[in-house]
């Protein structure tokens, strides 16, 4: 009986996918604006885990390439989130989700 | 014109919209207030420099086609999305520039901003790979973020905001998974490539699926169909009027019309796709139409026809499984310039109707609007009509269009609910009417400023493209 097996290319997607479902949970159910925002870099982040690992698997560099442009489009839509947080703790004072019901019906 | 590479002149209309965004946003830095007084006029020269040139290259014989190795392709179809596009951002620009003066809050970077949204949208309509799809994508909503925060010391705008961020950044993480997923089964990210693959129907891998699965999700997210489009009545209530002009019609066109090719390119529509676009069509439209009934503020119930309208795309969508792409394209560009042209004159009109700090929204505010303001109240009906879908309107023969294809092949049922929707959404299109024309004068009066040139010349050419969209022979 093995112990130790492999770390296969199969490891890292079920790993991609359980961080993917772990960042929807934390922006369904989170109610802290910044832990809302990390989980949303979290799915984009597992994400980038599945275009490398497939990367690799399909041997050409393609999704290589796409993770570089995600990491940068990651950055400018945390930057863009980070001046609405500011904006609304500037009306608030406070960063909850729940605090935001002005819109409705 | 030999003299200039063809990625240069093919792409002429992005060059000049990026560019016009970076001058935009020097002139701000270097000259300050003057230059924030020119920025409108000079948004608005840019724009229209650059429908010049869309309407130049939809003159050429023969289209450009694919370039930079497959990652655009410039063909009829992305360019009259160029056209619709710069429609509704020249329109938002007129629309703002009044009502930015009214709630003081006029700067350079708000039009530097729309042009980088313009920018994203072109590179959308353009978009032949996953790639460019998703950059062009993020590129658009990023600006479209921060344009729906505007007024940044309304809760209402900042809170539009955070909800039109929250939700878009969600879809974009499922979109990305499933363009993450089609990769790894194919191995390509260029549209053709991946037909190519599909077609060949060797993958038994479950990755496809999914990863087509989860693309529709992010779609619905980003398109606002039911039941993804918690966020879209309230982003288009909370945002500024102008700008929920451009959302509801500049992004969604771009997001729609990428689609659209995606689904009709990249997977050629296997007959599978019919069931859920169905479903979802007949959701979408019907509680898109059913919230709209509801609502007691104009500006709300727009936000809830343009998920309706969103349905009727949707039936079209629905009837591609045997249209050709040619067909399919055309009828979704033609409602998508029709729905433009009514749903942006709308949102203009309510910028413009509902006074400083935007208090006069609902339906009574506009009570016999039709005696003090004839020009513009006439104007408002017939956008109302055309969005009910009265014969001689634009809004008729987009319907038409799109619910014709869809009887061609075979989806009677799914157009007679269309129709029904139909009949339904003229209660509430019609409703405004009636308070315009039918209800007396009570009291108060929030309503009724006398409207600038600019923006009556602009009415005027909403108008008369609403009433004559129907009869142009369409470019292709």
């Amino acid at each position: 009986m093995e112990i130790f097996y492999p770390i296969t290319p199969a490891h890292y997607l079920v790993l991609s996918a359980v961080l993917f479902g772990i960042g929807v949970a934390g922006v369904l159910s989170r109610k802290n604006l910044f832990v809302a925002l990390m989980s949303l870099e979290l799915m984009l982040n597992a994400v980038n885990l599945s275009f490398v690992t497939f990367s690799r698997v399909n041997g050409d560099v393609t999704g290589h390439v796409v993770v570089l442009f995600v990491v940068a489009i990651a950055a400018a839509e945390a930057c863009v989130g980070l001046a609405i947080v500011i904006a609304l703790y500037r009306l608030k004072e406070k960063v909850d989700l729940d605090l935001f019901k002005s819109l409705q019906g | 014109m030999d003299t200039f590479p063809i990625e240069l002149t093919a792409l002429l209309p992005l060059w000049i919209v990026v560019g016009g965004a970076l001058a935009l946003l020097l002139l701000e830095a270097l000259l300050g207030e003057e230059g924030r007084k020119a920025s409108p006029v000079l948004a608005g020269t840019i724009l229209v420099l650059a429908l010049g040139c869309v309407f130049h290259l939809l003159s050429l014989k023969g289209m450009p086609g694919s370039l930079f190795q497959g990652a655009v392709v410039v063909d009829l179809y992305s360019l009259t999305l160029e056209g619709i596009c710069l429609l509704s951002a020249l329109l938002t620009c007129v629309f703002s520039a009044s009502y930015l003066r009214r709630e003081r809050a006029v700067t350079g970077e708000y039009y530097a901003l729309i042009l980088l949204a313009v920018s994203g949208m072109f590179t959308l309509a353009l978009a032949s790979d996953f790639l460019t799809f998703f950059v062009g994508l993020e590129l658009m909503s990023l600006a479209a973020y921060v344009l729906a925060g505007y007024l940044r010391v309304q809760e209402r705008s900042t809170e539009a905001a955070l909800k039109y961020f929250m939700l878009g950044v969600f879809a974009s993480g499922f979109l990305l998974y499933g363009i993450a997923l089609l990769y790894g089964a194919s191995g390509v990210l260029h549209f053709p490539d991946l037909r190519h693959f599909l077609e060949q129907g060797r993958y038994s891998s479950p990755l496809v699926e999914a990863g087509a699965a989860l693309l529709l999700v992010g779609l619905g997210f980003k398109v606002a169909l039911v039941p993804f489009h918690g966020w879209a009545p309230d982003v288009y209530d909370g945002a500024p009027a102008p700008v929920a002009a451009l959302l509801s019609t500049g992004v969604k066109t771009a997001a729609f019309g990428a689609f659209t090719r995606l689904f009709a390119e990249a997977f050629g529509l296997p007959g599978n796709w019919v069931p859920a676009f169905a479903v979802l069509a007949v959701l979408t439209m019907t509680l898109g139409n059913l919230g709209a009934l509801g609502q007691e503020s104009v500006k709300r119930m727009l936000a809830y026809s343009s998920v309706a309208q969103a349905g009727y795309l949707m039936v079209g969508l629905s009837a591609a499984s045997l249209a050709p792409a040619d067909d399919l394209e055309r009828a979704v560009a033609f409602y998508l310039l029709a729905y433009t042209l009514m749903t942006a004159g709308a949102f203009g009109w309510i910028a413009w109707a509902a006074g400083k700090g935007e208090t006069g929204t609902g339906f009574e505010d506009y009570r016999g609007l039709g005696l003090k303001c004839p020009w513009m109240a006439f104007m408002m009906a017939l956008f109302m009509f055309s969005l009910a879908g009265m014969t001689p309107t634009a809004g008729f023969f987009g319907k038409y269009y799109l619910f014709k294809l869809a009887l061609d092949h075979g989806l009677l049922g799914l157009v007679l609910v269309a129709v029904l929707n139909s009949f339904v959404s003229a209660y509430y299109y019609l409703r405004v009417v009636v308070f315009l024309y039918m209800k007396p004068v009570e009291g108060k009066e929030t309503a009724g400023l006398p409207a600038p040139l600019d923006l009556r010349v602009a009415f005027l050419l909403c108008g008369l493209g609403v009433l004559a969209a129907g009869f142009l022979k369409f470019p292709f």
